[in-house]
């Protein structure tokens, strides 16, 4: 049964005049299914799944609903005046219980669909299979689907790849007894790459990102050569974006495609699908509250991100959250129809009228205190043709009770790529290799191209860990220090490393004094015996497509072995570690004096930060000990309140270097950690909070950022503390931040406390060691955290 | 010396030109007293949601009022997140005393939500009161099976003893929920406990046991696992996920009855699954 909604009708009338003025509802709709035809596709499929209210973020893959109706993939012919939906799937008739439907694809003959559905009767979406004639690949002639794949496990969007493969996203772990990362701040468990025979077989988990992927599509780039392109969400510190990138089918190779580096034109992009060689669709919007929705654009794809463009071929919807306008709406996907040269000439698409925005779906007075009364109900996405040039859109097919949506063309073939494999090296056992050519080489603007003397390596993780939802006042996730690899400084300026298949890494390239000069804000991660070799540091791509580590003097001396297998990343009895020792071993592995010093992996604050703390005497002698004294700078911190309510009482936080954790006092306004963490990491934290107001008790003396997470070189603490020039050789003679100026306009001192220091007392006070201050560079790098895996909460026995 | 850090730098090419680059977002930022209040006064869930997780490490000692309640909100995401907000914060400690004297009273639906607060909390600490709670006949089944889901959501490795002393419980939603946190434990390999629910008599309790014996790969539940493919007394997503836990042990034992139930079983769902299973043995 074809229905197509008035309001719906109305407003492609109202935005494309001169095609609705020629007839009524009917004509339009040929009209739409006309365009379709010319455009080569004589038949269409598309998901026609409820209404919901509950699925604003575009990360969310589990919402589900049966109400009123089953979910099922519907078929559409366009040609001789077009015809009926039928449905493909059996959902909700006979044996086959209601079923949600989240994603699809078409096979490359075009006579199949491979899709994401969860039964009623179950609490998780599996994968299957279907003829476009609704009957079984499986059983022939027998109408239903095939289950290929199932399990206590979410597995979605699913794609075909070459060679009878699947890709899809999958919540399941290779390894049972280890747990999917849960992302802290989304709170859900995190979907990743995995491959796996049509029929069943040969399940195979691709190396995973901190964060989610969705919404991943087979593309074909130079040559023919087949890429996963998909949305990434970048969760890193302060980094909060969904971008697109690229991997080969074997789930190796993982690069960047748009929306990093700026150039982009909203938070997030995702349902991405090739046009032709050079062009790409992708919906825009925000992360969260546009019902996984947004503008149309298309990438006209350069040699890497910072060369790639894009323009917003629905340029009146809005690229954030607000809600959209009546007849401007949001689409929910595009699909590219092109004329025989391979030109875009218009978008098969889902719309939806009014604001499509989840405060106004659900109604009620929103955090701005703007009231949506008893709100709009959800969306109503229909498939619709729309011409780019005019936006004008012309209706095919609306069920008023559904979302019909991700229309897709089924019925002829298109050509298979090829499924390229990323290189490969030999590795130690469980480890893969990267590296770079020329760390000086980047696409960043002001990137460093020189003093680079080591690559920090940085593996993350999240809640799943057993640490409860929180790392500390940072944004950080979960840290460890795999290590750091030498750069050939005096050479080619390249490094290589062995690091552990299958984790998420990022890099930081070090300076002189082991503080971070660039921070890559994004986590990778490669598979076992991958070879991740680039030209530089976030080189441009088009420039290096192939590299031969073999030229590289830092593969001619072995690369750094930085494996750690997952089971020895806590450090053992991290309570009674030589910290010191452990930092010196980590500056100069070859000194003998640290031979025995273990390998340094997470920075638990209280055991590690403190203890540097305690044992200068920072705290001591009527230092940082929280009194309002001239060694300690004080805020005042109150929360502004609405007219109406009684004011919040200022709470006074005065610089605390102390090992206590905080008292009840401040127990509502911040976590469990000592007074050291919160003293250190207040200001950056409050950096962008609204409503807060910050007032220095003396402004003469302002309360500063002493750790800025990921930027030891940006920390007041670092600075003070002066770092000394430890590559390539130890030079205490040469200070990181000799000259600089601190606010009051006088030079930081050599060192810090010394004999000119107010209240200094040589049986209590001492400068740092060069390891000591390496430490606190560590642990500033890192990200600040005060938890890593030696000090999660409770390890030690119930209550502590 | 040239350095920088990334981020600062696309915030200052933001900042300079405005809405031609994307969105910066920052998660866990940009909240308030006044935008959490109007969150929870609209009771939309996704509103609720967004603000309190914008509110993440928002210093407001004001907004503990706000978000407290929410723990007894009739939607159990609103729950969470609540529970999530209060756990970064220190006064989680006395949260999670109150919590224990919930799980100790008799109002059941109290004991229902402390049960999903301290799961969320994450913190071992809680594991003896949930045990305690589990066991206590005068807290509901629902209140009971939710302390069984906690130790599972809290994952320490510890709670494998707590979740194996639960599977022998007289309720069966305590069974259920039991075998299926144990599949949740970190660094839990073995299923042995619940070998025996793949024949209780209630079939959501065969149910979770069949996904964690095949989930953790228990090659004891191979035996019991060929009975459940084939019992035709179980409905088919039951028999459905016995043939995919046989595909996960790979025992090459389970060729035989994968192959019979592939061709045979009344279900296509079954059948499918069956043929997929086979894929998987060695």
């Amino acid at each position: 049964m074809r229905r197509t909604r008035t309001l719906a009708l109305l407003a492609a009338a109202l935005s494309a005049p001169a095609l609705t003025s020629c007839g009524g509802e009917n004509e339009t709709q040929d009209e739409g299914l006309r365009v379709l035809a010319a455009g080569g596709i004589s038949e269409l499929a598309f998901i026609s799944r409820p209404k919901r209210t509950s699925v604003g973020d575009v990360f969310q893959y589990t919402s589900f609903s049966v109400d009123p109706k089953s979910a099922n993939i519907m078929r559409m012919r366009t040609v001789s005046g077009g015809g009926e939906a039928e449905p493909i799937t059996p959902f909700g008739t006979g044996e086959w219980p209601n079923a949600d439907i989240m994603a699809m694809d078409v096979s490359f003959d075009g006579q199949e669909i491979v899709f994401s559905a969860r039964l009623e009767t179950d609490a998780t979406y599996n994968l299957y299979r279907i003829k476009i004639d609704g009957t079984n690949p499986e059983e022939p002639g027998k109408k239903g689907p095939e289950l290929i794949h199932s399990g206590p496990y979410d597995s979605v969007y699913p794609v075909y790849l070459p060679n009878d493969r699947l890709f899809f996203m999958t919540n399941e772990t290779e390894q049972e007894g280890i747990k999917q990362f849960r992302d802290e701040y989304e709170r859900g468990l995190t979907a990743q790459a995995a491959t796996i025979d049509k029929r069943g077989g040969s399940l195979q988990f691709g190396p995973r990102n901190l964060s989610h992927r969705v919404s991943p599509t087979l593309v074909s780039l130079q040559d023919g050569r087949g890429q996963i392109l998909h949305t990434n969400w970048d969760h890193l510190t302060n980094v909060n974006e969904g971008n697109l990138m690229v991997m080969n089918p074997d789930m190796t190779g993982g690069a960047e495609f748009f929306g990093k580096e700026g150039s982009g034109l909203a938070n997030s992009y995702l349902k991405a699908r090739q046009v032709n060689e050079s062009q790409f669709l992708a919906i825009a919007t925000s992360r969260d509250r546009t019902f996984q929705s947004g503008a149309i654009i298309l990438i006209e794809h350069g040699k890497n991100e910072a060369t790639s463009t894009a323009e917003a071929l629905t340029p009146d919807v809005p690229l954030d959250r607000e809600p959209s306008y009546d007849k401007i709406g949001r689409y929910y996907d595009a699909y590219p129809v092109t004329n025989d040269a391979g030109k875009l000439t218009h978008v098969l698409t889902s719309w939806a009228n009014g604001p499509v925005q989840s405060d106004v779906a659900a109604g009620g007075m929103n955090e701005e205190g703007v009231d949506y009364g008893e709100g709009a109900g959800p969306p109503d996405f229909g498939i619709y043709v729309l011409d780019p040039k005019t936006n004008g859109r012309l209706p095919v097919y609306n069920d008023e009770d559904m979302w019909d949506v991700l229309p897709m063309a089924i019925g002829r073939s298109r050509p298979v790529p090829t499924a390229p494999a990323g290189a490969t090296a030999q590795t130690p056992d469980g480890t893969a290799l990267i590296g770079a050519l020329d760390v000086r080489q980047s696409s960043l603007g002001g990137a460093p191209a020189d003093g680079i003397f080591r690559v920090r390596v940085i593996e993350g993780f999240s809640a799943e860990e057993g640490i409860p939802n929180d790392f500390g006042l940072s944004e950080a996730d979960g840290a460890l220090l795999l290590g750091e690899a030498p750069v050939v400084h005096q050479g080619d300026h390249s490094f290589a490393a062995f690091v552990p298949e299958g984790r998420p890494i990022h890099l930081q390239t070090l300076d002189a004094y082991g503080m971070s000069m660039l921070n890559e804000d994004r986590w990778f991660s490669a598979a076992a015996g991958e070879q991740r070799f680039c030209g530089g540091c976030h080189e441009e791509r088009g420039k290096t497509v192939t590299v031969d580590p073999g030229l590289s003097e830092a593969m001619g001396n072995g690369p750094a072995n930085l494996a750690l297998a997952y089971a020895d990343r806590k450090l053992p009895d991290a309570e009674t570690a030589d910290w010191s020792g452990m930092m010196g071993k980590l500056i100069d592995p070859a000194d003998p004096t640290f031979t025995d010093a273990p390998r340094v992996r997470g920075i638990p604050w209280d055991l590690a930060v403190q203890s540097v703390l305690d044992d200068a005497g920072c705290a001591a002698g009527g230092c940082h000990d929280g009194a309002q004294s001239a060694a300690n700078p004080c805020v005042s911190i109150t929360n502004d309140m609405p007219a109406g309510e009684p004011p919040a009482e200022p709470i006074t936080w005065c610089l605390d270097l102390r090992g206590e954790k905080i008292d009840f006092t401040y127990g509502m306004m911040t976590g469990n950690y000592t007074r050291s963490h919160i003293s250190m990491l207040l200001m950056s934290g409050m950096t962008g909070e609204e409503d807060v107001e910050i007032e220095n008790l003396d402004p003469a003396r302002p309360y500063q950022a002493y750790m800025v997470p990921q930027s030891a070189r940006d920390s007041i603490l670092i600075k003070y503390v002066q770092p000394e020039q430890v590559f390539p050789t130890r030079d205490p003679s040469k200070l990181a931040f000799a000259g600089e100026l601190k606010v009051n306009g006088e030079a930081y001192a050599p060192s810090h406390p010394n004999e000119s220091t107010p209240g200094f007392d040589a049986a209590t006070h001492r400068a740092l060691t060069a390891e000591e201050k390496y430490l606190l560079i560590v642990a500033a790098d890192l990200g600040g955290q005060y938890y890593s895996l030696e000090n999660a909460p409770g390890q030690s026995g119930y209550g502590n | 010396m040239q350095h920088r850090n990334r981020t600062p730098m696309v915030l200052g090419l933001a900042l300079a030109l405005g809405a031609l680059l994307p969105q910066v977002a920052e998660a866990g930022k940009g909240s308030s007293y006044q935008s959490i209040r109007n969150a929870i006064g609209s009771n939309n869930r996704d509103t609720i949601l967004a603000e309190i997780e914008r509110a993440e490490k928002l210093p407001c000692g004001p907004c503990f009022e706000l978000v407290m309640p929410l723990v007894d909100h009739a939607d159990p995401a609103v729950r969470d997140v609540a529970a999530w907000w209060i756990s970064k914060r220190a006064i989680r400690e006395q949260v999670r005393d109150d919590m224990f004297a919930r799980l100790q009273g008799s109002d059941s639906v109290a004991a229902r939500n402390a049960a999903e607060v301290l799961g969320r909390f994450m913190h071992p600490d809680a594991l003896m009161p949930l045990e305690l709670a589990i066991h206590d006949d005068g807290l509901s089944e629902e209140a009971r099976a939710a302390a069984a889901t906690a130790v599972g959501t809290i994952g320490d490795f510890r709670g494998k003893d707590v979740l194996e002393g639960a599977v022998t419980s007289e309720s069966a939603a305590v069974r259920a929920a039991a075998a299926k946190s144990l599949r949740e434990i970190r660094g839990n390999v073995d299923a042995v406990a619940v070998v025996d629910l793949l024949s209780d008599e209630e079939e959501s309790v065969v149910r979770e046991a069949v996904l964690t014996v095949g989930a953790l790969r228990e090659a004891a539940g191979l035996g019991a696992l060929s009975d459940v493919v084939r019992d035709n007394t179980l409905s088919a997503s039951v028999r459905r996920d016995a043939a995919w836990a046989l595909g996960k042990l790979g025992d090459g034992a389970a060729r035989e009855v994968l192959t019979t139930v592939s061709r045979e079983d009344k279900s296509m769902l079954v059948r499918g699954a069956a043929r997929a299973a086979l894929q998987t043995l060695r």
